[in-house]
C-alpha cells in the first residue's frame, strides 16, 4: 500500500536531473526522496500503482510536514518553483505508452473575453468554457429550459421523478438538470402518452434542463432480458419472459403496461426521446459489461459508431454531445481512469463531456481534473435512501449505533433543510424504518453533490482549482483501500497538471497517513463519533482494488 | 396555554388557543405524525401545507425507545429535535399509525400498546418520562382505552384507572403548568361517561381528551354520546377527540362542541390511492350540479377519486381545480397516475398534501 510521498513523473531527463539537483540544495527538508527515485528508475516494479513506494528501511525523518500539498508547476514560470521536481521514473514509461500525450493549455485561470465554443446557428445551443486549469473546464451550457454550469452533477430521475423529492424540492437544491430513462418512461407511461401531453417537462412540472440517456444502460444492467443484434436490442417486456427451461430463471412479473416484446433501435430510440423532449438526448450505444474483454468489445464499438450515425440522422432537433460512457461498472479504478483520460485527451475542447455513471465524489473530482464535465449516478439518492450521508469528511452511517447519541446536525458547514432541522440522533431513528427517513437522507446527498459541483466551477473560475482539491482531500477520511486511489493520483497528477502530491506522515512505523480507520483506533472520532459510522467504497470496488494489487 | 371562546351558536363553539405568541383556531385538525414527522412530508413542504402555525399531534408511543427520552431531553424537547418550534405540539396517548391501543389488554400496570418491538404495556411513570423529555404544549395524560363492546364492569375498571393514572401524571409532570388535557373514557355507557366526566372535571386540568371513540362504537350512536359526555364538561376547558375519521364524522362532532381533532383519514386514503374532491365551501356547492340520472345510476362516489384507475391516465387537470394546495397547483392527476403505478413514493407524499 501506499506508504510515502508519490512523486509525479517526468519524461524529460533534463528535467529529472534539475529535480534532483534542487532537491540536494533544498526544498522542504525531503533530502532523501532522490535516492529513492534513482532506485526506483528503470526499475520493473510488479504493481505500477505504487508510485514512490519507498522501502521500509528509507529514513522517515524528513516527513514532518502535516498537510497534504498539492502543488502546481506553471510552465514558464520557474522563478517561483514552487517545490523540487520529481525524478523520472518506471511508472512514467508505462503511463505514456498507454496514454496520449495530453494537450497543454496556457496556465490562464482567467476569463476569456469572448469564450470558447462555438455558437450554433439556431441559436438553442451553445457550450461556451469559461475558464481552464490545465485539463479541467469550468463551462456554461446553453440548453433550451435552462443555463447550466458545469462541471455538473445530474441527480437521476428515473422514472420521472427523484425518489421522494418534489420539483420545488430540487429546484431549491440548485439542481440544474435531471435524468430520465428512456427505457422506463417508454414503458411507463409511455412515449404516446407524454407527446400528447407536451413532452416530459409539462408532465411532472420541471422548469429546468432535462437530459434522457437512451436506454444503452439497460443492456447490460438487463442482460438478461435483452437481446442484441445489429437491428437493434429486443426487450423482453417483464410480463412475457417465463421460465426458459434451459437456463433461466423466472422472473416475476410486475406490471409493464403490454407484454409484447420491445425493439430499441437507434431510430425508435431517438424518436422516444424527442418525444419525451428532453434538452439532451444521448444516442443508442451497443454496451457491454466492462469486465467484457475480447472481440465482443471491438464489435461493439464498431457498432456504437454505426448507430451513433443513425441516430443522428433519425434526430429531428440538432443538439452535439459528446459522451464517455460505459465506464460505471466496477471496473478498477486504475484502468478508469487512465480511460477517462484517454478519452478527454482525444474529444473536442468546445463540446462538453459527459461521464455516465461517475457518482462517488473522489470520482467527480479526479474525473473533473480530467476534463470531464457533466455526471450522472444514483449513487447519492440509493445511499441516502439506505441511510449513508454524504459529509465532507467521508460518507457517515447513520444506522450505526453511535449515531443515536450524537445530536449534531448531519453537516454543520451544509446549509440544506435536513442539516439546518434535524440531528443525527433523530435521523438514526428513522432512517431505515420510515418513507421520509430515506426522502431526508437523499435530500441531503442531493444537496451535498450540487454544493461540490458549484464548488468545482468557482474553484476553476476563480483559479483556485488545485487548492479546492486539496482541501477536499485533506478533510476525507483515508480508508486503507482508498490509499491505493491517492496513488493512482501521482500517475494522473502529471496527466492533469498537478505536479505533486505530497502526504505527510504521522506514523512513523507505519509509514500511512494519519486519519486512515487503520490508525484511528479511537472510540470517539470528532466527525463521525466512532470509527464504525465511517462508509467507504462498495464491495465491488473494494474486491476490483485489491485483485489488482494481489492483496 | 389559554383557550377563549369566540363565537358559539347550539352547541358548536369558535375560539382561539393561545401558546406564547402562536395562535390556533379552534375547530381545528391535528396532523397525525409518526415520531414527530407526518408521514410523507418534509419540513419544507410542511410550510406549504399548513401556512400559518399548525398544530401536529405527537405519540409518546413512538417516542419511548427510539430516540430514548434522554437523548430528547439533551435536545432540549420535542421542539428543539425536530426544529418546530413555530408549531404547536399536542402530545396524545393514541398512535393511529398502526400502534393500536390494544384497550383489552390493559393491566393495572399500565395501557397495552402494540409496538414493532411487540406489546409495551405502558405505565404513567414510563409515559412522564416520556412527556417530560419531550415537553409538547399540550398532553394528554395515559387513558386505559377500552372498546366499545368490553363489558360495563370492564369499563367501569378502565375509568377507575384512567382516573388513577391521571392523578399519577399529574403529580410527575416536571413542569406545573396548564397544559394537561384529562381523558374522559367510558365507552358507550352513559353512566360510566358521566361518572368519568365527573371526576375529571374535578381535577387540575386544562382541558379534556375524550377517549375510546373510533374503537368499535356504532357510528349513529356517537353524536348521541359525544353530546350527552360534554353536558357534564364546563364549558371554558378545551375539548380534544382523536378517532373520528370521515369529515362527516367530524362535523358531527363540532356540533357537539369539541374544539380539537385528529384524524387518520387523510393518511389512509393516501396510502390507498385516493384523493379527496368534495367541495369544501358552501359557495361552490351552489354552483354545484346535483348528479343526472345516469351516474346516480352508476353509483360515483362524489368524494373522492381513485388516482390508481386507467380514468385519469391522461388527465391533465389537478386533482381539483381551483384547489389551492401545492399538488393541485403544481401537478396533474395524470402524473400521480403514472407516480402510483410505478410505486414511487412521491405519490404518497403529493396525496398527503
Amino acid at each position: 500500500m501506499i506508504s510515502g510521498r508519490l512523486t509525479p513523473v517526468h519524461r524529460d531527463r533534463r528535467k529529472a536531473a534539475q529535480h534532483r539537483h534542487q532537491k540536494r540544495g533544498g526544498g522542504k527538508g525531503k533530502e532523501g526522496a532522490n535516492e529513492t527515485n534513482s532506485r526506483q528508475a528503470g526499475k520493473e516494479t510488479e504493481n505500477d500503482e505504487r508510485v514512490g513506494s519507498e522501502s521500509a528501511d528509507e529514513p522517515v525523518a524528513r516527513q514532518t510536514a502535516s498537510v497534504l500539498q498539492l502543488q502546481v508547476a506553471i510552465p514558464g514560470r520557474s522563478s517561483d518553483q514552487t517545490g523540487p521536481k520529481p525524478a523520472c521514473d518506471a511508472v512514467s514509461f508505462r503511463a505514456n505508452r498507454e496514454i496520449k500525450r495530453p494537450r497543454r493549455f496556457p496556465p490562464v485561470s482567467t476569463v476569456p473575453p469572448d469564450g470558447h465554443g462555438r455558437e450554433p446557428a439556431d441559436g438553442w445551443t451553445s457550450a461556451q468554457v469559461l475558464a481552464r486549469h490545465n485539463l479541467a473546464r469550468a463551462s456554461r451550457l446553453t440548453l433550451p429550459h435552462h443555463v447550466v454550469q458545469t462541471p455538473m452533477f445530474m441527480p437521476v430521475g428515473t422514472q420521472g421523478v427523484i425518489k421522494g423529492i418534489t420539483c420545488d424540492q430540487l429546484e431549491d437544491l440548485g439542481c440544474q438538470i435531471i435524468l430520465g430513462n428512456t427505457y422506463h418512461l417508454a414503458l411507463r407511461p409511455g412515449a404516446d402518452l407524454l407527446e400528447q401531453i407536451g413532452g416530459l417537462h409539462k408532465f411532472m412540472n420541471w422548469p429546468r434542463a432535462l437530459l434522457t440517456d437512451s436506454g444503452g444502460f439497460q443492456m447490460v444492467s438487463l442482460l438478461h432480458l435483452a437481446n442484441i443484434t445489429e437491428e437493434g436490442v429486443t426487450f423482453q417486456n417483464r410480463l412475457t419472459s417465463g421460465v426458459d427451461l434451459m437456463t433461466r430463471v423466472t422472473v416475476c412479473s410486475q406490471s409493464p403496461v403490454d407484454g409484447t416484446p420491445m425493439l430499441l433501435t437507434p431510430e425508435e430510440s431517438i424518436q422516444i426521446q424527442n418525444k419525451i423532449g428532453a434538452d439532451i438526448i444521448m444516442a443508442l450505444d451497443d454496451v457491454v459489461k466492462t469486465t467484457t474483454t475480447g472481440p465482443r468489445v471491438e464489435e461493439a464499438m464498431h457498432r456504437t459508431i454505426r448507430w451513433i450515425d443513425r441516430c443522428v440522422a433519425g434526430n429531428v432537433l440538432a443538439r452535439q454531445i459528446y459522451a464517455i460512457g460505459g465506464l460505471s461498472g466496477g471496473e478498477e479504478k486504475d484502468s478508469f481512469w487512465r480511460i477517462v483520460a484517454q478519452c478527454t485527451a482525444g474529444l473536442p475542447e468546445d463540446k462538453p463531456r459527459y461521464v455516465m455513471g461517475v457518482g462517488f465524489p473522489l470520482d467527480i473530482v479526479v474525473c473533473s481534473a480530467l476534463g470531464a464535465d457533466m455526471y450522472d449516478c444514483v449513487y447519492p439518492t440509493r445511499t441516502g435512501r439506505f441511510g449513508s450521508a454524504l459529509i465532507p469528511e467521508g460518507v457517515l452511517k447513520l444506522t450505526n449505533a453511535s449515531m443515536a447519541t450524537d445530536n449534531r446536525p448531519l453537516d454543520p458547514s451544509c446549509t440544506c433543510m435536513v442539516c439546518k432541522k434535524y440531528t443525527r440522533s433523530y435521523l438514526h431513528t428513522i432512517v431505515t424504518k420510515e418513507a421520509l427517513g430515506s426522502q431526508l437522507v437523499s435530500y441531503h446527498n442531493i444537496a451535498y453533490m450540487m454544493k461540490l459541483s458549484q464548488d468545482l466551477h468557482t474553484s476553476i473560475l476563480e483559479g483556485r482549482f488545485p487548492r479546492f482539491v486539496q482541501d477536499f482531500l485533506q478533510k476525507q477520511v483515508w480508508t486503507p483501500l482508498m490509499n491505493f486511489t491517492l496513488s493512482i493520483w501521482d500517475s494522473y497528477n502529471y496527466t492533469s497538471g498537478i505536479d505533486k502530491v505530497e502526504f505527510a506522515l504521522y506514523d512513523k512505523q507505519h509509514l500511512k497517513p494519519k486519519n486512515t480507520l487503520d490508525t484511528l483506533r479511537i472510540e470517539k472520532h470528532p466527525v463521525f463519533s466512532s470509527s464504525a459510522a465511517i462508509d467507504y467504497c462498495p464491495v465491488e470496488i473494494q474486491l476490483d482494488i485489491r485483485r489488482g494489487l494481489k492483496l | 396555554m389559554k383557550f377563549l371562546l369566540e363565537t358559539w351558536s347550539a352547541g358548536a363553539r369558535a375560539g382561539l388557543l393561545m401558546f406564547g405568541e402562536l395562535q390556533l383556531e379552534t375547530p381545528c385538525l391535528l396532523m397525525v405524525t409518526k415520531k414527530g414527522l407526518p408521514a410523507h412530508i418534509t419540513h419544507d413542504l410542511l410550510e406549504n401545507v399548513l401556512p400559518d402555525a399548525g398544530a401536529l399531534q405527537i405519540s409518546p408511543i413512538h417516542f419511548l425507545e427510539s430516540p430514548p427520552p434522554s437523548i430528547v431531553a439533551s435536545v432540549g424537547g420535542v421542539h428543539k429535535l425536530l426544529s418546530l418550534q413555530r408549531r404547536v405540539v399536542v402530545g396524545i396517548a393514541r398512535d393511529s399509525f398502526g400502534q393500536e391501543a390494544d384497550g383489552l389488554n390493559g393491566t393495572k400496570f399500565g395501557a397495552a400498546f402494540e409496538t414493532s418491538s411487540g406489546r409495551r404495556v405502558v405505565g404513567p411513570k414510563k409515559y412522564m418520562e416520556a412527556i417530560n423529555a419531550l415537553r409538547p404544549d399540550l398532553w394528554a395524560t395515559l387513558p386505559d382505552e377500552v372498546p366499545a363492546w368490553a363489558t360495563t364492569k370492564r369499563h367501569r375498571m378502565s375509568v377507575d384507572r384512567t382516573l388513577r393514572w391521571l392523578d399519577d401524571c399529574l403529580t410527575l409532570n416536571a413542569v406545573q403548568d396548564n397544559s394537561v388535557l384529562g381523558v374522559v373514557v367510558g365507552g358507550s355507557n352513559v353512566e360510566e361517561r358521566k361518572r368519568s366526566a365527573e371526576a375529571t372535571a374535578r381535577r387540575n386540568v386544562s382541558g379534556f381528551s375524550l377517549g375510546g371513540f373510533g374503537l368499535g362504537e356504532i357510528p349513529q350512536e356517537r353524536a348521541a354520546l359525544l353530546k350527552s359526555t360534554i353536558a357534564y364538561l364546563p364549558e371554558e376547558k378545551v375539548r380534544h377527540v382523536s378517532g373520528l375519521g370521515m369529515p362527516e364524522e367530524v362535523l358531527e362532532g363540532v356540533a357537539a362542541g369539541i374544539d380539537l381533532f385528529d384524524s387518520t383519514y387523510p393518511h389512509s386514503l393516501t396510502m390507498k390511492g385516493f384523493a379527496m374532491t368534495f367541495p369544501l365551501w358552501m359557495e361552490q356547492q351552489n354552483g354545484y350540479h346535483p348528479l343526472s340520472e345516469e351516474e346516480h345510476a352508476a353509483d360515483m362516489d362524489l368524494t373522492k377519486i381513485d388516482l390508481h384507475s386507467a380514468v385519469h391516465r391522461c388527465d391533465v387537470n389537478p386533482i381539483v381545480k381551483g384547489c389551492k394546495c401545492y399538488s393541485c397547483r403544481k401537478h396533474t392527476r395524470a402524473y400521480i397516475h403514472h407516480l402510483l403505478n410505478v410505486h414511487e413514493m412521491l405519490a404518497q407524499t403529493l396525496l398527503d398534501m
